[in-house]
């Protein structure tokens, strides 16, 4: 252990004596071989064992005059710093570096970075889940993230650009692209952005995300959040921009469009029949999530003549002992699915299972039985949100669900007609919407039918033969796989 | 005409043309253009629609030749050169109203049919509020957003042509005889009935410096005005063969008349649907002009765009409250159309040769 000398003697060095207030923070004066010297650091931030067995005993071998260029040769810790500039060994020391001194010149510190990391191991991915495609994801520390991806891509293109943002936080923030294919434009743009951010704390990626979109005031993530690594791969590959913070395991990736929200991985893990139609499903589970509650506020409230006779007593019969309007009944259940969701999500897991129980059967069925709801209604509404939850980006599925609620006031005003007047107002949002400098409807709007096929369905991937091009990708090509060996002519039917 | 006035950033690919043309001559017109013409020359309408048709594409040669012998890309410019300062400024306000008449009659015959046919009760005036209030908002997001709602209009709107071939099971051949049974002069009535229903192609003239490299879009126009030429005429035989034409010359929208026939499994009165859709066709046809209006007044009253769309829309309010359940409305929708024919084909008409003998004066004179 370090001999510990109680009286405590004044640092010469202004720094090291107003750090030294904080409790934690180590300025230890000793002698050795004649000769003394300062260790400081903060305690929690560096490697004791590091301390102990690589640097002390090198310190105690010298004797006499050492001088720090000396200990710096002697000590086999990579990236040592000699240096005067205070305020960098301030921030070092932040760091978990610790600084050595010697009594000949206590202005110059010999800094070793032998910074402590802790933190959770990569572990499944639990938000986007998938089950045929890899099973890490990223977690909170910054190398050990971008460990993930460089594995992945083993290329000298792949840039890594760190900022630190947050006056107080002094938040690492990581810009990642692969050179030759990402649009310097883009680049640029989201670099300006991160050097634009004044504020005091980042604690997550998600907090940046919204300092650094086009707008503000719009429910749609503008910037894709992953936290899979094969993900991130795959858009830098496509010419995508990964903004990665520190303490966060969640990717940002931009520029995102919406179509691109309703795709997974696994798409790609599939055979492209089944990967397209599950797409489809989803584009549609979605459209489906979004109207179908108004729709039924709308036909029941206004145009009940639009169902044919015999499906419209089946709904008469459903909800003859309901004693509200159509547009109550909807509320109380869409309300009563978001309190569960919301209860749901802050419960632990056990708890959170039972919750689902006792709120989707008891409750849906309880309210049924006192005729409260009419049984069609309780089948849409739980069909609809479980059609919000298929998007694997939990932020979309949230603004699908809150999209819900001004189509429902729509419906109750001016019925079909409301509905339709909403569904414009949304879409001249989503056409105004952009995406670092980028449309957010491409390629629907502004039409690329190159894209079109490759955003809506997945198809075979030798059809995939250029990079999106709402990227603006420098380099466009992917490169075709070669024909199989043995494949026949095309009008050779194997004789 | 070397560079476009615009920025590049704000412009529109040339296809876009297709659909800003097509968006913008359909829209209330195709509910209720067959008694029109049926009224005048009845079976032969058709005739008629395809000679409007060929006049707008003549049209659309014009303004785009007009274009490219203009020394200037902004039509309010060329207006100017041609007639002078004064002269000039005054028929760029009588275009300003005529573009947001366009938009005011087209508010007030969807009100009328809303009224009509899915809501009695709901409040006009705050319906065309709401309504300029989506304009607005689409107009924030400058012209792109409007060639994006051309669109938008057509890709989610057209599979309503289904209806035309759902009713050919109810329609009956021989309602479409007698045919070629009129004179030259019913025709040319017929024809001026037509292409009422295709106006609307004229604030081309002002969103044509808003088009990427705009000489090479004059094929999309042209491609336009002939998916319109198709749509209304397949409209019209459908309605032809499907009503007898006495039935016809009494119904008031006969292409939702024609629609109530449409019974699917989980779906009756498919026209409330129709109707609430055709929202998303009317909101093009009530934008492209009043954009294009509170545009040009931009230019002639050196103000922002911001101001004279409030000012224009707040215009509109005030005819709508007063045009809605009003006979009036009949009378200037009248001469709003007759103002078209002068504007439109009249006037563009005389600049071009206004604009060559110009030429041809300076330079006999150098």
């Amino acid at each position: 252990m370090l001999k510990k000398n109680k009286s405590k003697q004044k640092d010469p060095n202004s720094v090291f004596e107003a750090l030294s207030r904080s409790s934690d923070f180590i300025n230890e004066l000793s002698s050795s071989g004649g000769f003394l010297y300062r260790i400081s650091f903060f305690r929690p931030l560096i490697n004791g064992n590091l301390l102990h067995e690589q640097i002390l005993p090198f310190i105690q071998q010298l004797h006499l005059t050492p001088t720090l260029e000396e200990l710096k040769e002697h000590i086999p810790i990579e990236q040592a710093v000699i240096t005067r500039d205070l305020q960098k060994v301030e921030e070092a020391l932040h760091r978990g570096s610790i600084a050595v001194r010697i009594e000949t010149d206590w202005g110059k510190a010999l800094l070793l970075p032998i910074e402590e990391k802790k933190g959770r191991q990569v572990s499944q991915p639990e938000i986007e889940f998938g089950i045929i495609s890899a099973q890490e994801a990223f977690v909170e520390g910054l190398d050990t993230n971008l460990n993930l991806l460089r594995r992945r891509l083993p290329t000298p293109d792949l840039k890594v650009v760190e900022h630190t943002v947050g006056t107080l936080s002094q938040t690492k923030v990581a810009v990642v692209y692969i050179e030759n294919i990402a649009n310097p434009q883009n680049i640029e743009t989201v670099l300006q952005r991160i050097q634009d951010v004044d504020y005091d704390q980042i604690l997550d990626s998600n907090y940046l995300a919204q300092m650094l979109y086009d707008v503000s005031n719009t429910i749609f993530p503008l910037f894709l959040n992953t936290e899979r690594p094969d993900r991130v791969s795959s858009g830098l590959t496509e010419g995508k921009i990964a903004i990665m913070v520190d303490g966060s395991p969640h990717t940002l990736l931009a520029p995102t469009i919406l179509l691109e929200y309703f795709s997974t991985m696994e798409d790609y893990n599939m055979s492209w029949i089944a990967a397209s139609s599950f797409r489809l499903l989803r584009i549609f589970a979605v459209i489906f999530s979004i109207f179908a509650t108004p729709l039924y506020v709308a036909v029941l409230t206004f145009h009940y003549e639009l169902i044919p006779k015999d499906l419209l007593e089946t709904i008469v019969a459903s909800r003859y002992l309901v004693p509200f309007p159509p547009i109550i009944e909807a509320l109380f259940l869409e309300i009563s699915i978001e309190l569960l969701r919301e209860a749901g999500s802050r419960l632990p897991a056990k708890v959170g299972q039972t919750l689902g129980i006792v709120g989707g059967i008891v409750i849906g069925q309880a309210a049924v039985a006192a005729g409260l709801t009419s049984n069609i209604l309780l089948i849409i509404v739980a069909l609809s949100a479980l059609a919000s939850f298929v998007t694997p980006i939990y932020k979309m599925g949230s603004a699908i669900r809150l999209l819900r609620f001004p189509f429902l006031l729509a419906a109750q005003v001016w019925g079909a007609l409301g509905i339709s007047l909403m569904g414009a107002f949304l879409l001249t949002h989503l056409m105004k919407l952009t995406s670092i400098g980028q449309p957010y409807l491409e390629p629907i709007f502004p039409l690329r039918l190159a894209d079109l096929k490759g955003s809506l369905i997945r198809p075979q991937l030798r059809f995939l033969k250029k990079r999106p091009e709402n990227l603006r990708p420098q380099n466009e090509t992917i490169h075709r796989q070669k024909p199989k060996q043995g494949r026949k002519g095309k009008n050779d039917f194997y004789e | 005409m070397s560079s476009s006035s615009v920025k590049e950033k704000f412009q529109v690919s040339p296809f876009f043309v297709f659909f800003l043309i097509n968006a913008n001559q359909v829209g209330v017109g195709i509910l209720n253009f067959q008694t029109n013409l049926v009224r005048t020359i009845n079976n032969d309408g058709w005739i008629a629609i395809l000679i409007a048709g060929a006049s707008v594409n003549l049209m659309i040669f014009l303004i785009y030749f007009l274009f490219k012998k203009a020394p200037t890309d902004e039509f309010s410019d060329i207006t100017q050169s041609v007639f002078g300062k004064w002269l000039g400024q005054f028929i760029n306000i009588l275009y300003i109203l005529y573009f947001s008449s366009l938009s005011l009659i087209v508010l007030v015959h969807y009100m009328d049919v809303i009224h009509v046919w899915l809501f009695k009760e709901i409040p006009g005036l705050l319906f065309a509020s709401v309504l300029l209030i989506l304009v607005y908002y689409i107009h924030t997001g400058g012209f792109r957003t409007i060639a994006g709602w051309a669109f938008f209009s057509i890709v989610l709107t057209y599979w309503m042509t289904f209806i035309c071939f759902y009713v050919m099971k109810y329609s009956h051949i021989r309602f479409m005889f007698p045919m070629f049974d009129h004179s030259f002069s019913q025709l040319m009535m017929g024809v001026k009935d037509a292409s009422l229903s295709m106006f609307g192609f004229g604030t081309l003239l002002v969103y044509y410096p808003f088009i990427k490299k705009a000489q090479t879009s004059q094929k999309f126009a042209h491609m336009g005005v002939l998916l319109t030429t198709c749509l209304n005429l397949l409209v019209f035989l459908v309605s032809i063969a499907y009503y007898s034409s006495a039935q016809l010359e009494l119904t008031k929208w006969p292409t939702l008349t024609l629609t109530s026939i449409v019974k699917l499994p989980f779906i009756q009165r498919f026209e409330f649907i129709e109707v609430s859709l055709w929202l998303l066709l009317i909101v093009p046809n009530i934008a492209i002009p009043l954009w294009a209006a509170s545009r040009m007044a931009k230019q002639v009253f050196h103000t922002s765009q911001r101001t004279t769309l409030i000012v224009l829309s707040l215009l509109i309010l005030v005819m709508f409250s007063f045009f809605i359940r009003a006979t009036s409305f009949e009378t200037f929708n009248k001469w709003v159309e007759y103002s078209g024919y002068i504007l439109i084909y009249g006037l563009i008409a005389c600049m071009i040769i206004g604009l060559l003998l110009k030429k041809r004066w300076v330079k006999k004179r150098a």
